[in-house]
C-alpha cells in the first residue's frame, strides 16, 4: 500500500481505503485458529470452574 | 513427526497432493472473483475478472503447486520418514489462505491475510495428524478434481459465450439506418502534443490527416482529470457530480443513466468495446454496461497473470525488480485493432456502434520499436521510475532531465500509436466502411510533466491534464477541415453520436457538439478526493473543479483554494490571476456557475 510502484509507477492512483475493522476480524480468527487448543482448553477449564462452583 | 515404522509418502504421493491443492485453491479463487464480481465496486481496478479464470486460475495454481511439491519431495528424500504430506499441505494451505484473502486488497491488510493463511495451515496440521490415510485417499480423487475443475472452467465459458448471444439476441429485429460509430479514446492523450493543435514535433502525421478530414474541436475538456470519471461522461453524457463514477469509496459507473452504448443498442445497433486499459475501462468498473460484445482481459498472457492473485504478485512485486515494469499484458494498437477486425468479420451485417481505447501513450512511456528514440534525449531513462516517495514532497519534482525525457518517450509512444490508427483507418477504407462510418476520436485526459509540480494525471486539473482532441470525421454530414474554437466538453459525445445516428437525445440532455444553442457555457471538468495520493496533490486535500471558456480557466479547490488563468495570454497557466482585486467579481461569477452547475458538492458533508 502506500506510494508504491503498483499505485504509482502503474499511474493508476484509485480511491482504494483499506478497512480496518475487516482486518482486525481476520486477524482475531486467523490467531484463532493458531491457537485452537489453548483458547479451547481455556475455554474448558473457566467453564469447568463455574461447574464445579455449583 | 510420523508414528515409529511407519515410511513417509511417496515422491509421487506428494506431487500429486500438489496438484490437488493446486487445482482445489484455484478453483476457489475463480469463484472468489466471480462472487465479489457480482457486488458493484467489490473488485477494485486491478481485480477485474472474466469467465476464463475458472480455467486458468487452476491451471496456474496446480502448475506453481506442483513446483512447490517437487521441491519438497526433494528435500523429503533426506528425512525420508518425516510426514512430509502434512508438511507440504501446511505450506500450500498457508499460501492458498494468504493469497485468498488478500485478493480483493481492502477487505483484509497484508498483515491480516498472513495471520489467516497461518492459522488455516495450523488447522490443516492437526486435521491431518489425527487422520494418515487421507493422503492415498486424497490421490485417488485426483482425476474427478482434474476432471470437473476443467468441466466447471468450460462451462463458465460457455456460460458467458451464451450471455453475450442472449444479449445480441435481445437487439431490435430490425437493423437501425444509420451510419456505423466508431468511437475511439487514445487515453492519456494530452491535445498539445499533436501536430493538429500546433506541437513543433510531427508526432501524429495520421492523426492531423483525420482532423482535416473533419471537424476539429480545438479547445475540447475531459470531464475529469483521470479515466474512470471521464469515460463515465463520455458514456453517460453527466458530469462527475451526477454519476460520482470513480469517487471516493465508489470505483464503478452506478445504475442511475442510461449510457450510449445501451442507447444504441436499443436502437437497434450491435455494440462492442475494446478496452487495452483493463484497470478501470475494465468490466468490474461496470463501464461496459451497454456493450453486447465486450473485450478487456485474457487477450494477452502477460495478462493472464495478473488474473490470478499469485500471478499478480509476480507480475507487479517480482518481475520490476528485473527490469519488466511495463503493465503486464499491455495491448498495444495493433492488439485493438487486431481484435476489433476479427470481431468485426464475425459480426452480422449490421450497424455497429464500436469503442476503442488504446493505451499506447499511457505511462510508463515505453514506445516500442521503431519509434523509440525518434525524439532524442537519452534511451537509458526507458522504463526507470523514479523514487516516487519523494513526489510526497512539496518541494520536489523530477529532474528535469528525467521528465524530459519521459516526455520524448511519450511523444514517440504518440508517434506509435498514430501509425497503428492509420492502419485502422486504411483498413475501415479497404473494407469500404469509410463512408458510412462515423469516427469520433477523443481522449480521457491528458498528462503533466511537471507543470504546476505535478506528474501523472489525476492530480489536478490544469489544462496539460484535461485539454483533449476531439475530431469527428463523417463525410455525409460533418463538415471537413473545419476547426472549431467553442470550448465543448467530452460529455457532450453521446448527445452528438445520438444525432448523427438520426436518433433521439432526449437519454443525454448535454447539448450536441453540434447543436446551435448556447456555445457560452462554460465547460465544466472535475476531480474527486483520492486517498494515498503525494499530499502536494490538490486531489488529496479535497474535490477539485474547473471551468473553461474561450478565454478563462478557472479552477476551485474544496478547501476554498481559487486559481484563475487567462488562456488567451498565458496557455501555459504560470500567472493566478485570482487573488487581484480586478479579477475579484469574475472568480465570483465562475464559482457562482461552479455552484449551479455541481450543487450536491457545496453542501457541507463529514467524509
Ligand atoms: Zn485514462
Amino acid at each position: 500500500m502506500g506510494l508504491n510502484l503498483l499505485n504509482l509507477g502503474l499511474f493508476y492512483v484509485g480511491p482504494e481505503t483499506l478497512l480496518p475493522l475487516t482486518s482486525v476480524l481476520g486477524a482475531i480468527g486467523g490467531l484463532l485458529m493458531i491457537f485452537w487448543r489453548q483458547v479451547s482448553g481455556a475455554f474448558r477449564r473457566v467453564v469447568g470452574l463455574f461447574s464445579r462452583r455449583r | 513427526m510420523s508414528p515409529a515404522g511407519q515410511i513417509g509418502p511417496h515422491f509421487s504421493q506428494l506431487l500429486a497432493l500438489g496438484v490437488w491443492l493446486g487445482l482445489a485453491y484455484g478453483f476457489l479463487e475463480a469463484l472468489e472473483f466471480f462472487v465479489l464480481g457480482l457486488v458493484p465496486g467489490a473488485l477494485a481496478w486491478r481485480n477485474g475478472n472474466s469467465a476464463p479464470v475458472f480455467l486458468v486460475a487452476p491451471a496456474f495454481y496446480a502448475a506453481c503447486y506442483l513446483l512447490v511439491a517437487v521441491i519438497v519431495a526433494l528435500v523429503s528424500r533426506l528425512v525420508p520418514r518425516w510426514r512430509w504430506d502434512i508438511v507440504l499441505a501446511a505450506v500450500l494451505v498457508t499460501l492458498s489462505g494468504y493469497l485468498g484473502a488478500s485478493l480483493q486488497g481492502q477487505i483484509f491488510s497484508p498483515l491480516a491475510s498472513v495471520i489467516l493463511g497461518l492459522g488455516m495451515g495450523a488447522v490443516t496440521i492437526r486435521f491431518m495428524r489425527g487422520r494418515p490415510n487421507l493422503l492415498p485417499k486424497l490421490v485417488r480423487t485426483l482425476p474427478w478434481l482434474v476432471t470437473g475443475t476443467a468441466a466447471v472452467g468450460l462451462v463458465a465459458l460457455a456460460a458467458a459465450a451464451a450471455r453475450e448471444r442472449a444479449a445480441f439476441a435481445a437487439l431490435p429485429d430490425s437493423a437501425p439506418r444509420g451510419p456505423n460509430v466508431l468511437l475511439i479514446v487514445l487515453d492519456t492523450q494530452r491535445a498539445d502534443h499533436l501536430g493538429f493543435h500546433g506541437y513543433d514535433r510531427p508526432t501524429s502525421p495520421q492523426l492531423d490527416a483525420l482532423a482535416a478530414q473533419g471537424t476539429m474541436f480545438e479547445n475540447a475538456t475531459s470531464s475529469s482529470s483521470w479515466t474512470l470519471p471521464s469515460h463515465a461522461s463520455l458514456f453517460t453524457g453527466r458530469p462527475v457530480n451526477e454519476h460520482r463514477a470513480g469517487e471516493f469509496r465508489r470505483p464503478f459507473l452506478g445504475r442511475g443513466f442510461v449510457t450510449l452504448a445501451e442507447a444504441m443498442a436499443e436502437a437497434g445497433y450491435v455494440t462492442a468495446g475494446f478496452s487495452a486499459n483493463p484497470f478501470w475501462v475494465g468490466r468490474q468498473t461496470r463501464i461496459n454496461r451497454g456493450f453486447v460484445h465486450w473485450e478487456d482481459f485474457y487477450l494477452k498472457p502477460g495478462d493472464a497473470l495478473v488474473r490470478t492473485v499469485l500471478g499478480r504478485k509476480i507480475a507487479y512485486e517480482l518481475l520490476p525488480k528485473f527490469g519488466e515494469i511495463d503493465i503486464p499484458g499491455r495491448m498495444r494498437v495493433e492488439d485493438i485493432n487486431r481484435r476489433f477486425f476479427s470481431w468485426l468479420d464475425g459480426s452480422e451485417r449490421r450497424p455497429f456502434f464500436a469503442f476503442l481505447n488504446y493505451l499506447d501513450v499511457h505511462g510508463p512511456y515505453l514506445p516500442p520499436p521503431p519509434h523509440a528514440g525518434t525524439f532524442g534525449g537519452s534511451l537509458s531513462h526507458v522504463g526507470k521510475t523514479i523514487d516516487l516517495g519523494a513526489v510526497t514532497d512539496e518541494t520536489q519534482v523530477p529532474p528535469p532531465e528525467l521528465l524530459r525525457d519521459w516526455a520524448n518517450r511519450y511523444d514517440e509512444s504518440i508517434l506509435s500509436l498514430d501509425a497503428g490508427i492509420g492502419d485502422l483507418l486504411t483498413e475501415l477504407g479497404r473494407r469500404g466502411l469509410e463512408d458510412n462510418t462515423v469516427i469520433v476520436l477523443t481522449a480521457d485526459h491528458g498528462e503533466s510533466f511537471g507543470e504546476h509540480g505535478m506528474i501523472y494525471h489525476g492530480n489536478g486539473l490544469h489544462r496539460d491534464q484535461v485539454h483533449v482532441p476531439l475530431v469527428i470525421r463523417y463525410s455525409p454530414a460533418v463538415a471537413s477541415g473545419v476547426r472549431d474554437s467553442t470550448p465543448v466538453g467530452i460529455h457532450q459525445i453521446p448527445a452528438t453520436v445520438m444525432q448523427l445516428a438520426g436518433l433521439s437525445t432526449e437519454d443525454f440532455p448535454t447539448p450536441s457538439l453540434f447543436s446551435s444553442a448556447d456555445r457560452e457555457t462554460p465547460v465544466l471538468a472535475e476531480v474527486g478526493f483520492r486517498s494515498q495520493v503525494p499530499a502536494s496533490w490538490p486531489t488529496s486535500r479535497g474535490w477539485v473543479k474547473s471551468l473553461t471558456t474561450a478565454r478563462w480557466h478557472f479552477i476551485l479547490h474544496e478547501e476554498g483554494d481559487r486559481e484563475l488563468y487567462d488562456l488567451t495570454n498565458d496557455p501555459g497557466e504560470s500567472i493566478n490571476l485570482a487573488a487581484r482585486a480586478e479579477y475579484a467579481d469574475t472568480v465570483q461569477d465562475f464559482r457562482t456557475i461552479l455552484v449551479r452547475m455541481a450543487p450536491s458538492d457545496f453542501q457541507p458533508r463529514g467524509r
